[in-house]
């Protein structure tokens, strides 16, 4: 897998968020996003998952214009976690998870054993095995996000787009989920791009950072080089220290 | 698709509709036995059993059954298309718009095929009028057409008002009979089948791409769903199932509503188990009511949507406190 970005510029209505920017993205490859608020993360998100057309320059996967992919091909190939979600009819947790196989589905097919299966797995990655037969409206919020995790799980893309993924979860199931995550890039080779709000966890888990900066500039590359106090203090607005102990380099807040 | 199998619910409401079917025929001012009554079925001759099962009884309970299945159908749709369990199928003023064309038509004169006739066109105008008004700058919005259906069916409501205080008091009581839902002058015809069957069909072949419509617009999106395509098709089909039922038997309360809930109520969510089961329990439901509604109080009749509520309203309570305990 391959996409591109060329010369985007984001806009949300008449409001333009970014200035022209490129970028390539490849197999195996796990990128954070960062931004502070209002900077744009989660446009950027949705206009890499199709769900905008609102932007001007190209979007590329496979050396295809996004939009002139099939919906429900480039479903099968780009999955979404959305940052907040709205059940007008919560029904159990195995049932949200199977909606993720629907690209995989015929119209008129039923989720086959194979189908539930990987549903169940997904589950247990999540580490709500157990919680199948649960209605969504008895889970607590950090139980839901896992289950929206695992519906991504289930819809088995190639490309994973999370919006801050780690939202409303303790710290174990923080790391749990990134560690994952970091590992579907390097066993499976899969691509993850993720909005994230703590640099920590991008520093340690993302191999490739996105900073996107409230002047509509945007600076892409490998953490190492663009993870450093003096930008992250520009970034946010706000003074951030660098502390490097043997094991892990910390950005602290001052 | 959980571990739970839907055959035997489907299979057992069924079983109701028949069950209905059976108190229905052998139910009325003459009351017949079972064994007159199936053979009346099957030997249709000019004695009075059999007239009275094969030309008022049996026409009135399959069009308490179409229209019964028609609603809770349209019902499940509506509630999937604004996102909102409060929407029953007349929440979008198609009723209303069928109510005023047909109560202009009372008010004419007119009865029988033109009366029908000029409530479908009703409610198709209803349908067109929000369909136009809520689209605004090309977006679908659910918010928007919840809120331009809501504000026309109230506009709706007025005019009915207005014509009902113009009309004169011989004509007022056929009037109301039609705005509470009467299936009295549903008269028998293959049509409103011919449109549950097609609606069936064609809304279990969109159910799993509802079931993820469920779970949100972006979700959908991000699951390779076009949701315009699918707004609009459901659109059209619960306002199609609406008419149609509104045109056969008036305004009938409370089924549209309160039965895709029980079905709800009962564990089922996933629509293509959730949707026919809808049918047939609405459709079991209206044709209680009805029995109960022309036998209660013979010779005289009362509007069917009266009984469904006080059928409906029982039976939801106790589903939705048996659900709190679980």
């Amino acid at each position: 897998m391959k996409l591109q970005l060329d010369q985007l510029q984001l806009r949300r209505g008449r409001r333009i968020l970014s200035q022209p920017f490129d970028l390539n993205i490849g197999d195996g490859q796990c990128w954070g996003i960062l931004g502070s608020n209002g900077s744009g993360k989660t446009t950027l998100l949705h206009t890499l998952a199709g769900l905008h057309h609102d932007y001007l320059g190209q979007i590329r996967l496979d050396d295809q214009d996004i939009h002139r992919i099939a919906r429900k091909q480039f479903a099968r190939q780009v999955g979404l976690l959305l940052q907040t979600n709205e059940e007008a009819f919560p029904g159990t947790a195995l049932e949200t998870v199977l909606t993720g196989r629907h690209p995989h589905l015929k119209a008129w097919q039923w989720e086959s054993g194979q189908d539930l299966a990987l549903a169940r797995e997904a589950l247990q990655q999540v580490d709500l095995s157990g919680f199948e037969q649960r209605n969504l409206l008895t889970l607590s919020g950090g139980e839901r996000r896992r289950l929206y995790i695992a519906t991504l799980l289930a819809q088995q893309p190639q490309l994973y787009l999370l919006d801050e993924p780690a939202n409303h979860l303790d710290l174990r199931h923080q790391h749990q989920l990134l560690g994952l995550l970091q590992q579907l890039c390097i066993t499976q080779n899969k691509t993850v791009i993720m909005v994230l709000h703590d640099p920590n966890l991008a520093a340690r888990y993302c191999d490739h950072v996105l900073l996107l900066h409230e002047d509509g500039n945007v600076e892409g590359g490998p953490a190492e080089e663009l993870m450093t106090a003096e930008r992250l203090s520009r970034l946010y607005g706000y003074l951030i220290r660098e502390v490097i102990d043997e094991q892990q380099r910390l950005f602290v807040a001052v | 698709m959980t571990r739970r199998h839907p055959w035997g619910l489907l299979l057992g409401l069924g079983g109701l509709c028949l069950l209905s079917l059976g108190i229905s025929l052998t139910s009325g001012s003459v009351s017949l036995e079972a064994a007159r009554v199936w053979d009346a079925l099957w030997h249709p001759d000019a004695n009075l059993a059999s007239q009275l099962v094969w030309e008022l009884r049996l026409p009135r309970s399959l069009a308490a059954l179409t229209t019964g299945a028609l609603l809770a159908l349209a019902g499940c749709l509506m509630q999937v298309l604004v996102r909102n369990p409060l929407a029953d199928p007349y929440i979008l003023g198609i009723s209303g718009g069928a109510s005023v064309a047909a109560l202009l038509a009372m008010l004419a004169g007119v009865s029988g095929h033109l009366l029908t006739g000029s409530a479908f066109v009703g409610a198709l105008v209803a349908m067109l009028l929000v369909f136009v008004l809520s689209r605004g700058q090309g977006q679908w919005n659910s918010n928007r057409l919840l809120l331009t259906g809501v504000v026309l069916a109230a506009g709706w409501g007025a005019a009915i008002g207005f014509i009902l205080n113009l009309s004169p008091d011989s004509s007022l009581q056929r009037m109301m009979f039609w705005l509470m839902g009467d299936l009295g002058f549903a008269r028998a015809s293959a049509l409103p089948s011919i449109v549950l069957l097609v609606g069936l069909l064609a809304s279990l072949l969109l159910a799993r791409q509802l079931n993820v419509l469920t779970r949100g617009e972006l979700v959908a999106g991000s699951l390779g769903i076009r949701t315009e395509t699918l707004h609009l098709t459901i659109y059209v089909i619960a306002s199609l199932l609406t008419a149609t039922a509104v045109t056969q038997a008036g305004s009938i309360g409370f089924v549209g509503l309160v039965v895709p809930h029980l079905i709800r109520l009962l564990g089922y969510h996933d629509h293509r188990v959730l949707l026919p089961a809808a049918a047939l329990l609405g459709a079991s439901l209206l044709l209680l009511a009805d029995t109960v509604a022309r036998t209660l109080l013979a010779p005289q009749q009362l509007p069917v949507g009266i009984l469904t509520a006080f059928i409906g309203v029982p039976l939801f309570l106790y589903l939705l406190y048996r659900g709190a305990r679980q």
